[in-house]
């Protein structure tokens, strides 16, 4: 059976540091205003009881991708493993991709004016590495899962700010915080 | 703004389609319209039309390499569109061929096959932006909206056209007079929807009425639509002069409506 790889993110685990985010800028070159990876705080009304979280993003791998759909060039092409990739050899720089993704993942890159977007560092997966973010995680929140051999029990497919999964059925899920514990004092 | 190329593209290519169609419609009408007047008119729309099709290259990273646009037809709406509009300003190429060799028979054939794929090109110009990830443009009113622009614009333009050319002999207020009423309808139905949907078409729909953009656009529409009322209540007065200037206020009005489009879609 084929794989189905997406992303698990650990809100719990995650303290907004950002090392996912710059160490993928950083091994990529992105140009300045530029992330394949981007973190942001969530609503603290989360889980009921109020926290602080953060989630980390970034392309959610969808079981229906639809950048491969509106790209005119057929630039984007889903792996066996389930990893949407694309070439930007083959971009034009339309950005039609960036107007169709619910996500709005693909980014216009000014310099090379082409879309670029996350490739899970499928390179780096194909000879056994991690990918970047996943490496350098300082609390593990990022793990990179075959949803067709795992469900975790605790992962949902939705956040707050994050759009109806409905549409394109992402790969990505996550690990909500806790509730913490209310002290009411008298 | 990025998306300017992309509002005069679809501005003039659905313009270049209805005129096209009125043009191809009238000459199986037998309407007597000369020689002259048809190629001008010919020659005409496909200079607008390839105008057009420079124009859209200018939203590509890499325009040279747009030829590629094509390969992904079995699903992308836009290479759909690129492909259909290409065929569409192919063929009113050898439309104006035949009539410059004054060939009725195959210009009849071409024009009837062109009009259809122009209107294959609207649809599928339409699909590209009914996109869930856009709730303001994800309805079938942007379909509604591609095709009236047509129906707005291209008659009219062969209309102002042959009034200059005193070869008018049919009444092409009634069409816009129309087109406008059901354009009138769409927006409604359409700014309805938008008070309806999620967050950011309620976020659409406030930041298109409160930019003055909005209203200059009303505002044209209302008088254009008086004007031809006027003008089919009272045929006698047909004239270049008007058609020319309800063409003018019509083109304008549609300018700011897609300009308005785009520049206030919010992303989901």
């Amino acid at each position: 059976m084929a794989k189905k790889l997406g992303f698990l993110v650990n809100i719990e685990r995650c303290i907004g540091c950002h090392a996912c985010e710059i160490s993928c800028k950083s091994f990529y070159q992105l140009e300045p205003n530029m992330r394949r990876r981007r973190v942001t705080e969530l609503p603290e009304n989360l889980v009921g009881t109020p926290v602080r979280a953060f989630v980390s993003t970034a392309c959610n791998h969808c079981d229906e991708p639809a950048c491969k759909k509106a790209c005119p060039v057929g630039a984007y092409t889903k792996r066996e493993d389930g990893i949407v990739v694309h070439d930007q050899n083959m971009c034009i720089g339309c950005q039609m991709c960036g107007k169709a993704c619910p996500y709005g993942v693909p980014q216009y890159n000014p310099v090379k004016k082409k879309m670029d977007k996350c490739s899970m560092c499928y390179d780096r997966l194909d000879e056994g590495q991690l990918p970047i973010c996943v490496e350098k995680c300082p609390l593990e929140a990022i793990q990179i899962v075959d949803y067709n051999e795992v469900q975790p029990s605790n992962a949902v497919s939705v956040v707050p700010t994050f759009a109806d999964p409905s549409i394109t059925h992402p790969t990505t899920h996550f690990i909500l915080p806790k509730p913490g514990k209310q002290t009411r004092r008298f | 703004m990025h998306d300017l190329p992309l509002v005069i593209f679809t501005i003039l290519s659905q313009l270049v389609i209805g005129g096209f169609v009125t043009l191809w419609w009238l000459d199986r009408k037998k309407s007597p319209i000369s020689r002259q007047s048809g190629l001008m008119i010919s020659i005409s729309l496909v200079v607008l039309g390839a105008i057009s099709v420079i124009i859209s290259l200018l939203h590509l990273g890499h325009p040279f390499e747009a030829y590629r646009a094509i390969l992904n037809i079995g699903v992308s709406w836009l290479s759909r569109e690129v492909t259909f509009y290409g065929i569409f300003v192919g063929l009113s190429v050898l439309y104006t061929w035949f009539w410059l060799k004054d060939e009725a028979g195959k210009r009849g054939l071409i024009g009837g096959i062109a009009s259809a794929i122009g209107v294959i090109a609207i649809f599928s110009s339409a699909k590209i932006y009914m996109i869930p990830a856009i709730p303001a443009w994800n309805s079938v009113t942007t379909l509604f909206s591609f095709f009236l622009t047509s129906l707005i614009l291209g008659p009219l333009f062969v209309g102002a056209f042959l009034a200059i050319r005193s070869e008018l002999s049919v009444n092409i207020s009634g069409i816009s007079i129309t087109a406008l009423i059901f354009a009138a309808i769409v927006m409604i139905v359409y700014f309805s929807s938008l008070q309806g949907g999620l967050p950011q078409a309620v976020e659409a729909a406030r930041l298109t009425t409160h930019q003055l953009l909005f209203w200059i656009r009303l505002f044209t529409f209302v008088i254009a639509f008086a004007i031809l009322t006027f003008c089919f209540k009272n045929q006698h007065i047909q004239n270049k002069k008007i058609y020319s200037l309800v063409f003018v206020i019509l083109f304008v009005s549609e300018f700011l409506a897609r300009f308005q489009f785009y520049e206030t879609a919010i992303h989901l």
